[in-house]
């Protein structure tokens, strides 16, 4: 089945989820036998990955770090309820972590701040990345952060998961628990709009 | 990746490209963080094995422990003196009637207490000494 759009074309049909491979569910038996190494081999092929998600969901060094130790030590102590036969190891983890992502953004919207600042109305931007923490970027790079900030948090989870991750839409939907298709056209949203925030990079190129 | 599913747009790809290069360069923990941030695992297999061999003994404590409380609720009725409720009615009825009979007994004590009580002395009206001064002088 494939899906016909204007600008963009044919949209290939979502593929299978790639399941756990041979290797990984070894891993991850040795994990359920209370093998300590097999847990520290686990969070080093995964933490990377969970903390960039994290940070680009968030923009928030602090945050991401919190979002990645909570989203493991959970999935450490989940290990026994997950189904290799239901969705990748990658897809499940992921899912965890969205799903604490989601919870400290919400938390972040209702601000807290000191009664000093009540006269003035200042209050803080939860959503605004500290400047340090993407100083070392480039020109082009900061670009393209700026844009994915500029994108809300929907599309933003749908873009990072589609371009950093590399998941397909059924592998989005199982992440963010929306349909493939709510994936698709979030996706084709976020393309659209990425393409036009960054259209001066793309065309440099 | 992107393989599978790939969009025909070119800016497709190319954004991919950017948004990860992007976030790989952004997100870049400090050295050694990543490690210092992993939470302690979870000892799944000694808490099967805890679950595997507590079972039996769990119903064979269970039992053990109504055995020996009904045994020592037992025992400690028995250490009463042998009185059982019905024993404790009987010997309510039986003092019941000898009580009845004591009445009088009772009754005489208290005239006793009676007559035990001294009469209070008279009142010594005599002893007082009458002025026949001021008694004179209240007369016309």
């Amino acid at each position: 089945m494939s899906l016909s759009d204007p600008i963009l074309g044919d949209w290939t049909t979502p593929t299978a989820p790639a399941y756990t491979d041979d290797a990984q569910l070894v891993l991850l038996q040795r994990c359920l036998a209370g093998e300590e190494l097999a847990y520290v081999s686990l969070y080093n092929q995964y933490s990377g990955m969970v903390y960039r998600l994290a940070f680009s969901l968030l923009q928030n060094k602090e945050d991401a770090e919190e979002v990645l130790q909570d989203s493991f030590d959970y999935a450490f102590r989940s290990l026994g309820q997950y189904d290799a036969q239901k969705s990748a190891f990658k897809t499940w983890l992921y899912r965890i972590t969205v799903s604490r992502c989601r919870n400290k953004r919400r938390r972040k919207w209702l601000p807290t701040f000191s009664l000093h600042q009540l006269p003035s109305w200042q209050l803080p931007d939860a959503e605004a990345p500290h400047p340090d923490e993407v100083a070392h970027l480039n020109e082009q790079q900061r670009q393209v952060w700026q844009a994915l900030q500029t994108l809300s948090p929907k599309l933003r989870e749908t873009a990072v998961l589609r371009y950093y991750a590399g998941f397909s839409f059924a592998e989005i939907g199982q992440v963010l628990g929306i349909p493939a298709k709510t994936a698709e056209s979030r996706m084709r949203l976020a393309h659209t709009a990425l393409r036009e925030l960054l259209e001066s990079v793309i065309g440099d190129r | 990746m992107l393989g599978t599913n790939n969009l025909p747009d070119k800016t497709d790809d190319e954004l991919a490209r950017l948004v990860r290069q992007t976030i790989q360069a952004a997100g870049q923990p400090e050295y050694g963080r990543l490690r210092q941030l992993m939470p302690p695992p979870p000892n799944h297999s000694r808490a099967r094995r805890m679950m595997q061999w507590q079972r039996p003994l769990t119903a064979v404590a269970l039992a053990a422990f109504l055995l020996l409380s009904s045994v020592g609720l037992y025992r400690s009725s028995h250490q009463w003196g042998g009185y059982t409720p019905t024993l404790i009615a009987a010997t309510a009825t039986q003092t019941t009637a000898p009580t009845k009979t004591a009445l009088p007994t009772s009754t005489a004590v208290v005239q006793q207490t009676a007559v035990a009580t001294p009469a209070p002395l008279p009142t010594p009206i005599a002893a007082v000494q009458i002025r026949p001064s001021a008694t004179h002088s209240n007369m016309p």
